[in-house]
């Protein structure tokens, strides 16, 4: 492989798509879910969610085969013609903004609750932003590599943290299963499904894979990958605090990690290395959101696509300050999750549907070697 | 060309080390107190009615002027007021550093102030904090918790004291597990009633004595357990660490039965309108005190004897804790409402409310099974 080419591998694009996916939901995902449930039956609705997931994951899959190195940008005007086509790319680049100013307004804002009280949100905003820009014009490879590095560490800490929580870990607290029958697990659906946004980005890389026959592994082992850490670390959660005080905590999953300390090993507390580790998640999520933003821009219009990096910046900037509180913060989330439900299911499905129905394909193997 | 682009680069160099000089929250730990213990009083004035205490620990020699304090390894500052954050606040206006709570180690609260005061609003700054941390203890005290704050141990801290004394709790069933501000917030929002650990001062020294019921109800304290009790709730909830059971033989000769391990089961059953429990409890152990002086502990007969008397106290223990929470205070400090709650989850959403009640009511019966697997290096015959 040649440095600088714009191919990923499939091992790549699995770290990709998980770390794309593990975001702030796994701050913000036990509380929401377990006022929705009510009930220790929290781990079955990520589970179901995952399955949910991995279903629209394949429609976006055979979709995008079916245009063999076209991005969504590209294959949407075959189907629906340019004018819907445009409307379309254009949408799905402001989804791309917003979930990318959602991520990066969440991290400023824990960031300064928990470890700098003093800053500035802006300047927690802005370094992480020069950070993301050094990487982003770069293209996808140093972005694919960055992440590939990166994420293995993440997903061993994030798991080791999470298994520390076990010392205060009550069975009971998960007991009984499914006691007040499917009903409450059928409400905790939609905010898991609305946690695993970052779905659709697939319309835009699967196009980029080395070998887009793998799509189907790639969505499966990168949704694999975030879903059994949700489910391990909302088990924990629950099982550490009860589900009752789970509703009553804001951030449950920083509770857990609060409330047990070890002696005699390395650390004795380990919420800094849960939020480096975080952090790193947040980041890695904004970055693809900005990457897939500025491809489209690029794809779109004439202006290149490191133009297109830097303008971008001061849309996501000037979003994500939009927000005045943590309530609205929250609403925004509400609002990317059913945008989210949009890209990844109904759009995707009716696309391929339409491209089914007029027997539309491209075969870009020969203009892929030109 | 190259030199002119090595200038830039070295220039840019230096300008990048102007920031590296220092982040904006960063601040000395010299220059910080850290706060190890809170202690709260009510107090007679209306207008504050919170008596607080903050102890801090010295961690620098203060130069020549240490004077009285010298040789203490912390400093106690008791402040009025009708808030905590405010209090804590106030501090500064007679301590240069500024608190930091992120070490937090105990929690002491005046047996007189639970009783007025609604634990959750008490323990509200705390929990809404974002640097103190879920994991300090919180006891109760008999004394003035300012004055349990000051005991003079030789070369401890207080409220450190208090923390690590909780590590006994696999020495003794008379210690109730620590109780954590994390387990009585999610007490305190699930409307549950729960115990907490009470200490006493002694003339030179902080020991822990019984517990006080605090209701689910209004998160006040309710009432008292003797330290009897508090084992009668250790064998019903089964969350001690081990520890002893002193019974007497018929001829009241004190024997003393050594818990290795022990596991209690909690079966509810619930039947037109009846709510009965089933505590079930198993132990093993060694027989480490005997006094009688003609016994032959090789005998299986009398080690069968020595199993049923041990028996009858564990189950007198528990009867005599339980009449009390159900006759005296009502209130269900011992989690059957979880076992509850598992075996009838739809029952649980409509008594939730009034649990303790239920729980007052209920029909408990008890069984114990004791082993002893060793009866020591010693026979007599």
């Amino acid at each position: 492989m040649k440095m600088g080419t714009t191919r990923i591998t499939t091992m790549q694009m699995i770290t990709l798509l998980s770390s794309t996916l593990i975001a702030v939901g796994i701050f913000t995902l036990p509380r929401t879910l377990a006022i929705e449930v009510g009930t220790p039956d929290l781990w079955i609705c990520i589970l179901i969610g995952g399955i949910c997931g991995y279903l629209s994951s394949l429609i976006i899959v055979s979709l995008s085969l079916r245009f063999n190195r076209l991005t969504f940008f590209e294959f949407n005007k075959l189907i629906v013609g340019k004018w819907v086509g445009t409307i379309l790319s254009v949408c799905f680049i402001g989804y791309a903004l917003l979930i990318g100013s959602f991520e990066i307004r969440s991290m400023g804002e824990l960031t300064q609750f928990y470890l700098l009280e003093e800053t500035p949100i802006s300047v927690i905003l802005i370094s992480m932003y020069w950070v993301a820009m050094y990487l982003l014009v770069g293209g996808i490879n140093p972005i694919a590599r960055l992440i590939e590095l990166l994420t293995p560490i993440c997903i061993i800490i994030f798991i080791l943290v999470f298994a520390l929580g076990f010392k205060v870990f009550e069975f009971n607290n998960l007991r009984p299963v499914l006691g007040l029958g499917a009903a409450p697990v059928l409400k905790g659906l939609t905010p898991t499904f609305l946690t695993f946004s970052g779905l659709e980005f697939l319309l835009v890389f699967i196009a980029m894979m080395q070998n887009p026959k793998d799509a189907k592994k790639v969505a499966f082992f990168g949704l694999a990958i975030p879903v059994s850490i949700y489910l391990f670390a909302v088990v924990v959660i629950t099982g550490g605090l009860s589900v009752e005080r789970m509703k009553h905590q804001k951030w449950p999953t920083f509770a857990l990690i609060q409330e047990y300390e070890y002696e005699g090993i390395l650390f004795e507390r380990f919420e800094s290395l849960f939020l480096v580790v975080w952090l790193i998640q947040m980041f890695t999520t904004f970055v693809v959101c900005q990457y897939v933003a500025a491809k489209g821009v690029s794809t779109l219009t004439r202006i290149s696509y490191k133009k297109a990096n830097y303008i971008l910046l001061a849309a996501v900037y000037i979003i994500c300050l939009v927000p005045k509180d943590l309530n609205e913060l929250e609403k925004m989330g509400t609002i990317i999750g059913w945008t989210s439900f949009v890209f990844s299911f109904i759009v995707p499905g009716l696309l391929l549907l339409i491209a089914l129905v007029r027997r539309l394909k491209q075969d870009g193997e020969t203009k892929d070697e030109t | 060309m190259a030199k002119q682009k090595m200038k830039r680069n070295i220039f840019a160099g230096l300008i990048v080390l102007l920031f590296l000089s220092g982040c904006w929250d960063s601040s000395d730990i010299e220059d910080m107190s850290f706060v190890i213990g809170f202690g709260f009083d009510s107090s007679e004035n209306e207008e504050t009615p919170i008596k607080h205490t903050t102890q801090i620990a010295v961690t620098k020699k203060k130069g020549e002027q240490a004077g009285a304090q010298q040789g203490k390894m912390y400093q106690d500052i008791t402040l009025e007021g009708n808030s905590l954050h405010d209090i804590l606040r106030s501090i500064s206006l007679q301590l240069p550093y500024p608190v930091y709570t992120d070490h937090l180690a105990s929690i002491v609260i005046n047996q007189e102030t639970a009783e007025r005061y609604d634990l959750s609003i008490l323990l509200d700054q705390i929990l809404r904090d974002n640097v103190t941390r879920l994991s300090p203890v919180v006891v109760l005290s008999k004394q003035q918790a300012s004055d349990v704050l000051g005991t003079n141990i030789e070369g401890e801290i207080p409220s450190s004291y208090i923390g690590n004394i909780f590590d006994n709790e696999t020495s003794t069933m008379k210690m109730l597990p620590p109780v954590r501000v994390g387990d009585i917030a999610a007490n305190i929002s699930s409307h549950v009633s729960f115990v907490l650990p009470n200490v006493t001062k002694e003339k030179n020294t902080i020991l822990v004595h019984g517990a006080g019921v605090i209701s689910g109800k209004n998160n006040k304290l309710v009432g008292y357990l003797t330290d009897d009790e508090v084992q009668g709730i250790n064998w019903v909830t089964g969350k001690g660490k081990g520890g002893l059971l002193n019974f007497k033989d018929e001829k009241d000769n004190t024997i003393i039965y050594e818990v290795q391990h022990y596991k209690t089961k909690v079966e509810p059953l619930y039947k037109d309108g009846r709510l009965a429990f089933r505590v079930k409890v198993t132990s093993q152990g060694w027989i480490s005190e005997d006094w009688s002086q003609s016994s032959n502990n090789l005998s299986e007969r009398y080690v069968q004897k020595l199993e049923h008397l041990a028996e009858k106290k564990v189950v007198k223990l528990m009867e005599d804790t339980m009449k009390k929470l159900q006759n005296e205070y009502q209130s269900d400090v011992i989690e059957f409402h979880d076992s509850f709650r598992i075996s009838y989850p739809r029952d649980y959403q409509e008594m939730k409310k009034d649990w303790d009640k239920y729980f007052a009511d209920a029909d408990v019966t008890y069984d114990a099974k004791i082993k002893i697997i060793n009866t020591g290096d010693m026979v007599k015959d």
